[in-house]
């Protein structure tokens, strides 16, 4: 009986043990949650403003998604989540979307968010977001709000992304309040001179406390948020460093608590990897999904000829590239987009294993016969500020260089650059960075659309014009069933692996950094624009 | 009237002399910034992913798509209005941006340049003592490598030794984002985040201001005036400051004076590796990101700063020497 006793008393405390140990150790579990702290975040630039009406740009999202709500937000597996919309249902063949908006929802001034305000935001504010517009307006017909907490959207074809879409702040509109903003639309002019452009009212869980130029933006808890208890911290503080290396010297010393992956050198990483005081992720950028490629303008004779494209892709050692010029952090790409889009993601470029015999092989037959030793010159550009591009670019020199191929190398700043390739399509090979998520729709056929060949940034620069490719293209969209989709998408993948007019390199890695004294500071699929209402200091 | 202060003339007719010279500085900017590849459209549209429309439409709204001769007299009607236009990228007026900005740079400015002069005269006096001794050499030597040393790299090994290894100072920004109480201890914090930059920044000036100190002391001192000085008994401490060093300032007030520019144009390094707040680093953004009314704003405060700096050398002349007179 005695012994029943001791054997009872000890399992016991073995389970109270075990528990406590399995609760301390997961990450974000409930009850390890508390208020307090200010969470710093080093940005690269001012923003200027918080208008992210007009200029969704990276550095104005930074603050204003922690000063806005979307209506729906994105898992980890790019599943829609509901965020002011609590639920939804798509109908007509995905031609009506109707939305339920969540009760007793305040903006910051005191007022409650409804249907009329999200009306507002879709039909009035979205036309004039230089990004989402794109989209939206060739499928959005009709918004309604029938009741104060019902929003329907009536689209003229069925558009399978949306949903996707509107979970990422620059697809969807944050909701704005339409009794502020509704004496300051109808011009990009007219938004950005409002008032709120600079002193933001939404539905967030921060609002703006401090904006000192050029210093830094300081946010506060907002104590009516509708997802209490979060935020978590007192204050979110962004802070804007232009400098990369002292950027990482603030973050090491404690003086900045995040630094998103594109602010981290990437061969930095596995240095940082062992700072006890530091934690490095490895998630938080399936929505972006970025990859870096080579694009080859086709408009050029010799970067026009398939062959050559196809010389060069077979010349080039992946592996190395991703280890010199990121310390080997990134993985090596073998699609047009991500592997985080699985359901289209396919590996086609995969077959391009390095093959010096076929590279040479197929350079002699596409008439650019060796002469002591170099058959042609081509140049690479590449737009200062990443790094990792130009040591990119020195590697494919060294690799081409065995096959004949003289790579002379360029390089510019961002605007210089830009104009350069996108707008006079000057340039034979382009180091490009490339956001391939949430969905292909959105970033991944601008570089395949024989219509997207013009003059606009991030647009069809190779000039790649496939008919079977433009009609899969044209059609994907429409298709609501995921399978087809990605079964379309798979052959598109296959047909420009095959014509090569970019070549991927490698998944930037999502290297995102922050304190160990803080958790849960990336809990969405986009780095960059995450809400930080989940993160708590230990 | 006015030849009755002749220093009043002279301020009035080279700030009179000053207006076509800034006309010129003005075209000048102009031309040069519009040369540059790129545009504030293309470079707006990039953050944005924009359509062939909406860069069309940023141009339209930026002017950039009339003639430059147009833009440039637009540009110049405006300033006649003291309009110098809104800047693209914060969405402001220009002169409200730089006004938030200057404070920041002025204070870094002021601190380092008041560094750089006493400590660059008082070190090249006492070296010019004792010339040619091992202390000497050492300040020196010390003295041309802190000549030939990139702003930007001493700043990053200062920040890398105070900031990091030692953990004495902050590394960068011009506040600290946690527990700071208003008042005093703000002002102190402050004070922690100007010393690494105004030690960078001041270090390149003071080694200039040293050298020509020690060298234009070294020719006073063996003059023959001092050697009366001297045999009348003076003490050594009264001929080096009021005999010697006063002859000897000339060309380091006319070298301090140059140096205002310099020091402007480090602002940028200094600003950009140390995060400050200031001018220097919204000329650094401004261009990246082709932010042509707030370059040209930036451009025309400076040149007009560093004319203002040259009248005040030039006044300064007479105060040190009388024997230049005003006309």
């Amino acid at each position: 009986m005695e012994r029943r006793k001791v054997r009872f008393g000890s399992a016991a405390i073995f389970l109270v043990l075990a528990a406590v140990l399995v609760l301390t150790h997961i990450p974000g579990s409930a009850w390890a949650q508390k208020r307090g702290g200010t969470l710093v975040i080093g940005l690269e630039a001012d923003p200027g403003h918080f208008n992210l009406i007009v200029k969704p740009g990276t550095t104005v999202q930074v603050p204003a998604v922690n000063i806005y709500n979307k209506l729906i937000t994105l898992d980890f597996d790019l599943n829609p989540k509901p965020e002011l919309a609590k639920s939804w249902e798509v109908k007509d063949g995905g031609k009506t979307l109707v939305f339920h908006l969540r009760k007793g929802v305040k903006f910051h001034d005191g007022k409650e968010m409804t249907s009329e305000d999200v009306k507002f935001s879709l039909e009035k504010c979205l036309p004039y977001n230089p990004r989402s517009r794109v989209f939206w307006k060739p499928v959005a017909e009709k918004v309604e709000a029938p009741d104060k907490y019902t929003i329907v959207v009536r689209l003229k074809k069925p558009f399978a992304p949306l949903l996707t879409v509107m979970g990422v702040i620059f697809g969807g509109p944050a909701i704005y309040p339409k009794h502020l903003w509704k004496d300051h639309v109808g011009s990009r002019k007219a938004f950005l001179n409002a008032p709120y452009s600079k002193k933001p009212v939404g539905t967030g869980p921060f609002m703006l406390k401090e904006y000192k130029k050029g210093s830094h933006v300081r946010l506060v808890r907002n104590p009516n948020y509708w997802n209490a208890p979060k935020p978590y911290a007192d204050e979110l503080v962004i802070r804007f460093v232009s400098d990369a290396n002292t950027r990482l010297i603030a973050l090491e010393k404690g003086e900045i608590d995040y630094l998103r992956a594109a602010l981290i050198p990437w061969d930095q990483a596995a240095r940082l990897k062992k700072n006890p005081k530091l934690v490095v992720l490895d998630k938080g950028g399936e929505a972006t999904g970025q990859v870096e490629f080579m694009l080859l303008n086709m408009r050029r004779p010799i970067t026009g000829n398939v062959k050559v494209r196809q010389a060069i892709a077979y010349a080039l050692d992946k592996n190395q590239i991703s280890q010199l010029a990121t310390g080997g952090t990134a993985k090596v790409a073998d699609g047009i987009m991500h592997s985080a889009m699985k359901w289209a993601h396919k590996g086609s470029f995969a077959q391009y294993k390095q093959d010096l015999k076929m590279a040479n092989r197929l350079l002699d037959e596409a008439g650019y016969p060796m002469r002591g030793g170099k058959r042609f010159s081509l140049t690479v550009t590449w737009a200062k500020g990443r790094g990792f591009e130009g040591l990119a670019a020195e590697v494919i020199k060294q690799q081409l260089k065995k096959v004949g191929i003289d790579i002379k190398i360029e390089s510019f700043d961002r605007a210089a650059t830009l104009k350069k390739v996108y707008i006079n399509h000057d340039f034979d090979i382009m180091m490009q960075f490339f956001t391939t998520g949430p969905d292909p729709k959105i970033s991944v056929t601008r570089v395949y659309d024989r219509n997207n060949i013009g003059s606009a940034n991030f647009n069809n620069a190779p000039s790649y014009i496939n008919v079977g490719v433009q009609r899969l293209l044209d059609a994907e969209w429409q298709i609501p069933d995921v399978k087809k989709r990605g079964a379309a998408w798979r052959q598109i993948v296959d047909m420009v692996a095959a014509d090569a007019p970019v070549i991927p390199l490698f998944e930037t890695p999502f290297v995102h950094t922050h304190s160990a004294k803080w958790a849960d500071v990336v809990t969405r699929p986009y780095c960059a624009y995450c809400t930080r209402e989940d993160a708590y200091q230990k | 009237m006015a030849g009755d202060y002749p220093l009043l003339r002279y301020s009035v007719r080279r700030i009179l002399q000053a207006v076509p010279l800034v006309f010129w500085v003005i075209i000048i900017n102009f031309t040069i910034i519009h040369l540059a590849p790129g545009d504030p459209a293309i470079y707006l549209a990039s953050v944005t992913e924009a359509t062939p429309e909406a860069y069309a439409e940023l141009r339209k709204e930026f002017g950039l798509d009339k003639p430059l001769y147009v833009q440039m007299g637009i540009y110049l009607w405006k300033l006649l209005h003291l309009d110098l236009g809104y800047s693209t990228w914060h969405n402001s007026p220009v002169l409200g941006v730089i006004i938030d900005r200057l404070p920041a740079t002025m204070l870094l400015m002021a601190t380092a340049f008041s560094i750089a002069s006493l400590m660059g005269v008082v070190l090249g006096v006492i070296a010019s003592r004792y010339s040619y001794s091992v202390g000497d050499h050492l300040a020196t030597l010390a003295s041309l490598a802190g000549y030939s040393m990139p702003i930007f790299w001493l700043g990053q090994l200062l920040i890398l030794f105070f900031a990091l290894y030692l953990d004495w100072l902050p590394s960068q920004g011009m506040y600290s984002m946690r527990g700071v109480e208003p008042g005093w201890p703000a002002v102190l914090d402050v004070l922690k985040h100007l010393l690494l930059p105004a030690i960078t920044y001041a270090t390149y000036h003071m080694t200039l201001v040293f050298r020509i100190t020690r060298g234009k002391m070294q020719e006073t001192l063996a003059q023959d005036f001092i050697l009366t000085a001297k045999s009348k008994g003076l003490n050594e401490r009264r001929v080096l400051y009021r005999h010697a060093l006063r002859n000897a300032l000339l060309p380091v007030v006319t070298v301090i004076g140059i140096n205002f520019a310099y020091v402007m144009a480090g602002s940028v390094f200094t600003e950009t590796v140390f995060g400050w707040p200031g001018m220097g680093r919204l000329i650094f953004e401004s261009i990246t990101a082709r932010d042509y009314p707030m370059i040209l704003g930036i451009f025309l405060v400076v040149s007009m700063m560093i004319m203002l700096a040259n009248l005040i050398t030039d006044i300064l002349y007479a105060l040190i020497d009388p024997r230049v007179a005003y006309n």
